[in-house]
């Protein structure tokens, strides 16, 4: 996993890096496992966080259109990646934020659609704009 | 959010910081807490597949 890797640079930027799943704590323990991340991973079954961050409950095109496939296609190479089943609710569309000290949301990027994902790059681009 | 309504990120994380969720330990974490001393940078995973 692309953020796994770059866990180092997200410490030396001192920012703390945090992963949100939608299913239960056992999920989270065994996508840890399967991925080989030790990030800290929080389990969100309600989906109450996705709520207040305002994640997007993707429509049909938003899972299936050409440019999704293709991207998700391209990404299963890149990673060596194989998707396996879907834990939660297919349609959930995930995203990410910066927030400060404060509580101030610095930055975010919420999916527009499944394959709307910000970079790790960009995640710590935020970070460091921040803390420079 | 009814499906398809584009992505409403809030400015502050005021209705995220007292959200309490069980990390992959089952040890419950207050998502303010996260960013209390230092930025922090959340990322929610469409799923676990």
């Amino acid at each position: 996993m692309q953020l796994h890797r770059a866990r180092s640079d997200f410490d030396e930027a001192g920012a703390t890096l945090v992963l949100i799943g939608q299913a239960t704590p056992r999920h989270a323990a065994q996508f840890r496992r399967r991925q080989g991340i030790q990030l800290p991973v929080l389990a969100d079954e309600d989906r109450l966080s996705y709520k207040a961050a305002g994640a997007k409950v993707a429509g049909i095109t938003d899972l299936f259109g050409p440019k999704v496939i293709a991207k998700g296609a391209l990404t299963g190479v890149r990673e060596k990646a194989i998707q396996t089943r879907t834990i939660g609710d297919a349609a959930q569309l995930g995203g990410a934020i910066v927030v400060e000290p404060d509580g101030n949301i610095s930055w975010s990027h919420m999916s527009n659609d499944a394959g709307d994902n910000a970079s790790p790059e960009e995640i710590i681009a935020a970070v460091r704009d921040l803390v420079a | 959010m009814p499906a398809g309504r584009k992505p409403r990120p809030p400015r502050r994380a005021d209705g995220l910081a007292e959200i309490v969720l069980p990390d992959h330990e089952c040890h419950d974490v207050r998502l303010g807490d996260l960013w209390s001393e230092r930025p922090a940078a959340l990322v929610w995973l469409r799923h676990y597949g």
